[in-house]
């Protein structure tokens, strides 16, 4: 990062803050104690996870079916209460996402009536019926699978505009206050369930409280924390938000089981400088608490590799550097072992920062008898008025700092700052998982990584490799404003001339095939940006629903993409395409927007090369 | 062939299988082809699987009745996938 003043000033400047000219000697003074570019590092992360956008429709159905399940245990009681009219009030808060979720609910099984049409249909000849028989069947078969075609564009319509009038609403949509309502009436209703004594029913109340809880509540936080920094350093955001301070008390989330086993922790970014915490909790305690949960995950981190790796033998040390949280030794390599979701491997550590905003860990990685050799050339330990020569034995982190290791000059790592050499070896680990020509009916394996779905981020087996395909992409993204043309150009023409690398109406020979592990954001924007494409070559697009790819698009590009450093005119205008070059023009635009975005998230950190672990 | 593959033709081109549908038994994959940096390029195809004498065949598609429905069946596979995905 650089650290010219001007430069940081800049980009605070640019991220809404200013300083605080009533209070400027003071802000000097803190300045000059602490680490400006890092702070200036962190205003912008918090700013982004302010305005990156929360997934209300997966809240609003996960709290509709907590109130419809709460609803019928009260039923069945047959309780005189007052508590299905609270239960009713709760659920009028969300008609604004109601009409959404039950279009939505409609396409869904619209589309499952369609496919089982259509398969139906194609399988028609294995009833085994005689030749009249099939003709009258086909016949019934043909007017079913048109008439549920028919009720899926019907199905597809109806989401589309049931999503626009959703969409309009969220423009105005204020989560303090939407939280803060739903709080209000949720303390009315546990003052009810309270007086009918019913467990049963407090277990499914606090449920729903928790979903609430939960809701934005990385918002939330990041807001609190970027509030009591912007106060301490004396900076002032441009169009303060001032809903946390006026706002009256909002229920504060009680600890809640986190399913692997992850608690939220404020990164404190002064952790390595001598610096006074400048935070209003207490400071002490906030340290302490940051290096326990620190080692709590690291050790977390290594009992989970000797569980997926029960055939490697594994050791816990002291790293060569301060980078590295922890360092982890093992007898077999770093790219055969299994991972911990989440984690992916360097050539030096294995890490998840790729995938995560918090809990952060960079562990280095060595061979097992590399460590040995190393550290039996170590300079002895610091004086603790033992034997000096005894070799320090950590088997947990406890006593890391109180432990002062020498690093080695053979121990610094060389950094890898060719990018064709990275390429290189990322080519190496994506992509290429064995040749299967020779089992193509064998299912290829994956590694068993338990995943815990329930309230987790999406499955990540494949997820981050979104960070291999951005390492790819960083050295077009350079290009990318005078190619786009030139794509436009030449898409068109050979869609419309069929040319391309492969020959039209001959059969070619598939010779080999390998499995490609792609993230499935990239995977879907490549399928849009295909079916755009090949829809845009047709001269009757009757039939195609340009519509529902535009709509496609649309929600794509502002739930994944558009953010402070992204977006495209064209994708948010309310113009949506028409026709083929309207659908090849969106199909492109959002590639590059996706592509922008990777670039954006990878740019301000150099990596070596990046893999996941598996066999 | 399978979804999430790479395959490679013997006139050398790779492709990467992005989508999968099934129109009338036979199986469609909409593809895009790889570069010599195996990096997606602009091309995008339809290839038909074949299946003759224990080999694998591709054939591009470009009836345009057929694409029209297989784009539709794309289509609502990729909107399936877009619920399922979180950042």
């Amino acid at each position: 990062m650089n650290n010219n003043m001007y430069d940081l000033m800049v980009k605070l400047t640019n991220n809404g803050f200013s300083i605080d000219k009533n209070h400027f000697n003071d802000f000097m003074k803190t300045v000059q104690n602490s680490n400006f570019a890092d702070l200036v590092e962190r205003l912008e992360l918090l700013k982004r996870r302010i305005n990156s956008p929360i997934d209300i429709i997966a809240f609003a159905q996960s709290f509709l079916d907590g109130l419809n399940k709460l609803e019928e245990e009260i039923n069945s009681l047959n309780i005189a209460s007052d508590i299905q009219e609270k239960i009713k009030s709760l659920k009028d808060k969300m008609t604004f996402v109601s009409g959404y979720l039950a279009a939505q609910n409609t396409l869904d099984q619209a589309k499952d009536e369609y496919v089982k049409a259509q398969y139906d249909l194609n399988h028609i000849n294995e009833k085994g019926l005689n030749d009249e028989d099939l003709t009258i069947e086909f016949g019934r078969l043909a007017d079913e699978s048109r008439a549920k075609e028919e009720a899926l564009y019907k199905a597809m319509n109806l989401f589309n505009k049931e999503r626009e009038e959703y969409e309009k609403t969220l423009a105005t949509f204020d989560l303090l206050q939407f939280k803060n309502s739903l709080t209000d009436d949720l303390n009315a209703l546990s003052t009810a369930i309270t007086a009918v004594a019913n467990e049963d029913l407090e277990n499914k109340f606090n449920d729903i409280k928790n979903i609430v809880d939960n809701f934005g509540i990385q918002r939330i936080n990041s807001q609190k924390e970027l509030d009591a920094i912007c106060k301490n350093y004396h900076i002032t955001q441009k169009g303060q938000n001032n809903q946390v301070a006026d706002k009256k008390e909002i229920v504060e989330p009680e600890p809640v089981k986190v399913i692997n086993e992850e608690k939220p922790v404020i990164k404190d970014f002064f952790a390595t400088s001598n610096d006074p915490v400048l935070l209003p909790e207490n400071a002490e305690t906030l340290k302490e608490s940051d290096a326990k949960r620190k080692n709590d995950n690291i050790n977390w981190l290594f009992n989970e590799l000797k569980r997926l790796n029960p055939r490697s033998n594994f050791e816990l040390g002291i790293p060569s550097d301060s980078k590295y949280d922890a360092l982890i030794s093992c007898d077999n390599p770093l790219s055969s072992l299994y991972l911990p979701n989440g984690y992916y491997y360097t050539s030096t550590s294995i890490t998840n920062r790729f995938s995560a905003d918090e809990n952060i860990l960079n562990v280095e990685f060595k061979a097992l008898d590399q460590t040995k050799k190393e550290n039996a050339n170590l300079e002895p330990s610091a004086p603790t008025g033992g034997d000096s020569s005894k070799e320090e034995d950590v088997e947990t982190l406890d006593q890391e700092a109180n432990i002062q290791t020498p690093v080695s000059p053979d121990q610094i790592l060389p950094e890898i700052s060719n990018f064709e050499k990275e390429l290189e070896e990322i080519k190496k680990m994506i992509n290429y998982d064995g040749d299967l020509t020779e089992e193509p009916t064998k299912e290829p394996e994956i590694p068993q990584v338990t995943v815990e779905k329930e309230n987790a981020p999406a499955p990540s087996v494949e997820k981050n490799n979104e960070d291999i395909f951005a390492e790819i992409s960083r050295n077009t993204a350079k290009k990318i404003e005078e190619e786009d043309r030139e794509m436009l150009a030449k898409q068109q023409v050979a869609a419309s001339k069929n040319e391309g690398s492969i020959p039209a109406k001959k059969e070619i020979e598939v010779k080999r095939t390998r499995r490609a592990i792609s993230a499935p954001m990239a995977k879907l924007i490549l399928g849009v940006t295909a079916t755009c494409t090949i829809a845009s070559s047709l001269p009757l697009l009757v039939g195609i629903p340009v519509a529902a790819l535009g709509s496609t698009i649309s929600t794509i590009y502002y739930q994944h993409i558009k953010s402070n450093d992204v977006s495209s005119p064209l994708l948010e205008s309310e113009e949506q395409p028409r026709d083929g070059k309207g659908i090849l023009n969106w199909g492109n635009e959002l590639l590059k927007s996706y592509k922008k975005k990777l670039a954006n998230n990878n740019k301000v950190e150099a990596q070596p090369s990046v893999g996941r672990g598996g066999r | 062939m399978r979804v999430d593959t790479v395959i490679t033709l013997e006139n050398g081109v790779n492709c990467l299988l992005l989508e999968k549908a099934t129109l009338e038994n036979e199986n469609y994959f909409l593809s895009v082809v790889l570069n010599e940096s195996e990096e997606p390029s602009d091309e995008y195809v339809v290839l038909k699987e074949i299946l003759k004498d224990d080999k694998q065949f591709v054939i591009k598609e470009d009836d345009e009745q057929i694409l029209v429905k297989l784009l539709n069946l794309f289509t609502l596979n990729l909107n399936s996938e877009m619920t399922t995905i979180t950042d």
